[in-house]
């Protein structure tokens, strides 16, 4: 059996994605299409970069009172009828969830996306406490299907080809061998609709908290999460705590930004404002809404403002899609829940750097998500900020060494020259060696440039 | 009792971690609070003056596959019944009586009004309190709505405000906003319509009186 993924060998997994020519095709088609459609929907908007720091100010603003704005929230939600439940990590968010579906006697549960359901191991938890958790949305589905985890922020399943899925659906399914992806999304509607039928309980994620009414968002393109919200009569939504925003108005900066920077849509299909649980005279809808806030490690982000300005991030993925590094390795290469730029700085600061201290290298620094991110996270700084600090505890007495003599050899010429005339005389006390594993090193020219200034003139 | 001291606890704590977070933020060299910003309203794409307002709204939900049929006042429900005639459906359920679940996964078409249009995005806004069931807007393959035409606002902005009613204990509980037929690329990005909800997305566009 293969080994799970893990950040700690980013190195062997991108290798292993680098030699996996059908993953190499579905991410060059994937992430190409991704950018051009957000680009072309960037284009067509000439308010974008009012926008963008439109919504990083707003974000700015929010985070340097988040206390404030989640108490507004959780007081709103619940003066309508919300149950709002706080969960320091993700172990205590799962406990709570499980708590309320055993509460219920429910045992049936389907799922809209949710890539912080993913973040606590919401499934995995769900099943030990033998509750059958449906993922809904169609790559969910299938990555769930193939006991998977997804591989992009919002296109879960990119890592796989139409056949790959059609062997999987005959396999899991028994269903006719087809390639056709419209009979392949078929076969989704059909199997779904009977687990919407049954659910007793339906897990969402949220987009968007609004601190002034207590309202929660939640945006896609299929439907199931408004199926996931109405039909079950119980609905819990997990949240961050860094999803709320303060006012109803500032929804309108956010609905232009989310759609675009995501699939290059002016906005998705489908947008549900659920503002507290339904009145007795609505006719539809659950009869218990619960509202899960989690940290996490969020909390831990706040104190300075180059970690704070993760906290903005809404999710789109942009930055996976213009990314070098992500392009060829795809998703599952960083063996971390978020992937990509944003899960390079996200993940170690939410799970430690100890284990996922080779994320924040895996970037070439090139600076296409801070361009593509539409809330202004400067990720290349961040991703700095954080190698500092994964080198300032890791660095070994050697390297310490060598850093120091580095210094003393620069602050001098003559120290400069004599320490560039011993390593032409001998090259092989160069500290390169495992620098030159994935590179051919040039080597010093015969002669310094000194040398031939000083000769020529 | 025990989960009650734990919930209080769990808000405390993560308050506390806010604060403790916030207060080291404030001290960090070179902090300073951004400007406030929230209700000011930027980055509205402007709404041509020359182009009403419907046409605008035609043109955003064509370009996601969505149809729509404009007729005079006091038409719409004529329309309606001649387009259900003309896509040759039978059975339909209406968002004003709202269907039991297995009755909605066999009727071929769902009926229902729209509150509001949004011309920026060719969106169509659907309220509990008004619409009785949304369902009939999801579940079955083919979702036509009614939507009087000076209804339709121009952008999210006034769509928000609208629905904000000035007093969130007015709002309605869900506020759906649909715009197009369901739609998903998750298979090799192949676009495709309908997988949970309507293929088909019909707007009737009622003139006003």
């Amino acid at each position: 059996m293969k080994a799970p993924l893990s950040p700690e060998r980013f190195e062997s997994q991108a290798a292993e994605a680098l030699n996996d020519t059908q993953l190499q095709d579905a991410l060059q088609k994937a992430t190409g299409l991704f950018a051009e459609k957000r680009g072309a929907a960037v284009d067509a908007c000439e308010e974008w970069d009012s926008l963008r720091e439109h919504a990083r100010l707003i974000k700015e603003h929010t985070l340097l009172h988040l206390d404030e704005y989640l108490e507004n929230f959780a007081a709103q939600a619940e003066a309508s009828g919300v149950q709002v439940h706080w969960a320091r990590d993700g172990e205590e968010a799962c406990r709570v969830i499980e708590d309320i579906a055993r509460n219920a006697n429910a045992t049936r549960l389907v799922k809209s996306k949710s890539m912080t359901t993913e973040e606590i191991h919401l499934n995995k938890a769900l099943q030990v406490a033998e509750i059958d958790p449906v993922e809904t949305d169609l790559g969910e589905w299938i990555i769930q299907l193939a006991g998977e985890t997804p591989s992009h922020i919002i296109a879960p399943a990119i890592h796989k080809s139409k056949e790959q899925i059609a062997d999987l659906f005959v396999e899991k399914l028994a269903i006719e061998p087809t390639t056709e992806v419209e009979e392949l999304a078929a076969t989704a509607r059909k199997s779904l609709r009977r687990h919407f039928a049954e659910a007793d309980l339906g897990v969402s994620g949220v987009n968007f908290a609004v601190a002034e009414t207590g309202s929660i968002l939640i945006l896609e393109n299929e439907g199931n999460a408004r199926m996931t919200t109405t039909l079950p009569k119980i609905h819990i939504a997990l949240m961050g705590v860094e999803k709320v925003i303060p006012r109803f108005a500032d929804l309108a900066v956010f609905l232009r930004l989310l759609p675009r920077s995501g699939t290059g849509q002016k906005i998705t299909t489908y947008q549900s404002i659920l503002t507290g649980n339904p009145r007795p005279s609505d006719e539809e809808g659950p009869n218990q809404i619960h509202v899960v806030i989690l940290d996490n490690g969020r909390t831990g982000m706040l104190a300075k403002a180059v970690t704070r300005q993760a906290l903005n991030c809404i999710r789109c993925g942009a930055c996976l899609n213009v990314c070098p590094v992500y392009q060829q390795v795809g998703g599952h290469a960083y063996g971390s829940v978020y992937p990509g730029p944003i899960g390079a700085v996200i993940t170690p600061q939410l799970t430690g750097i100890e284990k996922t201290s080779r994320l924040p290298f895996a970037s070439s620094l090139c600076g296409a998500c801070r361009d593509a991110c539409p809330v202004g996270i400067d990720i290349p700084e961040l991703l700095l900020h954080l190698r500092a600090e994964i080198i300032s505890r890791q660095s070994r007495l050697s390297a310490r060494i060598a850093f120091r003599m580095w210094a003393w050899a620069m602050v001098k010429p003559w120290r400069y020259s004599l320490s560039t005339n011993l390593a032409r005389a001998f090259p092989f006390l160069l500290p390169v060696g495992r620098w030159k594993v994935n590179r051919s090193f040039p080597g010093l020219a015969p002669n310094s440039f000194r040398k031939w200034w000083k000769d020529s003139s | 009792m025990v989960e009650g001291f734990l919930m209080t606890e769990a808000r405390a704590e993560i308050l506390n971690r806010i604060r403790m977070g916030l207060t080291a933020a404030r001290a960090e060299e070179g902090f300073c609070y951004p400007a406030e910003v929230s209700g000011e309203q930027v980055g509205i794409p402007p709404i041509p003056q020359s182009t009403a307002l419907v046409d605008i709204f035609t043109e955003s939900l064509e370009s996601v596959g969505g149809f729509v049929h404009r007729c005079g006042p006091g038409e719409g429900d004529v329309a309606i019944q001649e387009l259900l005639k003309e896509l040759q459906v039978e059975r339909v359920a209406h968002s004003g009586v709202p269907p039991g679940l297995e009755e909605l996964l066999q009727v071929e078409a769902g009926v229902s009004s729209a509150q509001w249009g949004i011309a920026e995005t060719g969106t169509i806004v659907l309220t509990s309190d008004e619409e009785q069931s949304r369902l009939v807007s999801l579940v079955p393959p083919i979702h036509v709505a009614l939507l009087r035409e000076d209804n339709v606002l121009p952008n999210l902005d006034e769509a928000l405000v609208e629905v904000y009613r000035d007093n969130p204990a007015d709002m309605s509980r869900a506020i759906t906003w649909i715009t197009g037929p369901s739609r998903t690329a998750d298979i090799e990005l192949t676009l495709v319509v309908g997988v949970h909800g309507p293929r088909q997305l019909h707007v009737i566009l009622e003139a006003a009186q």
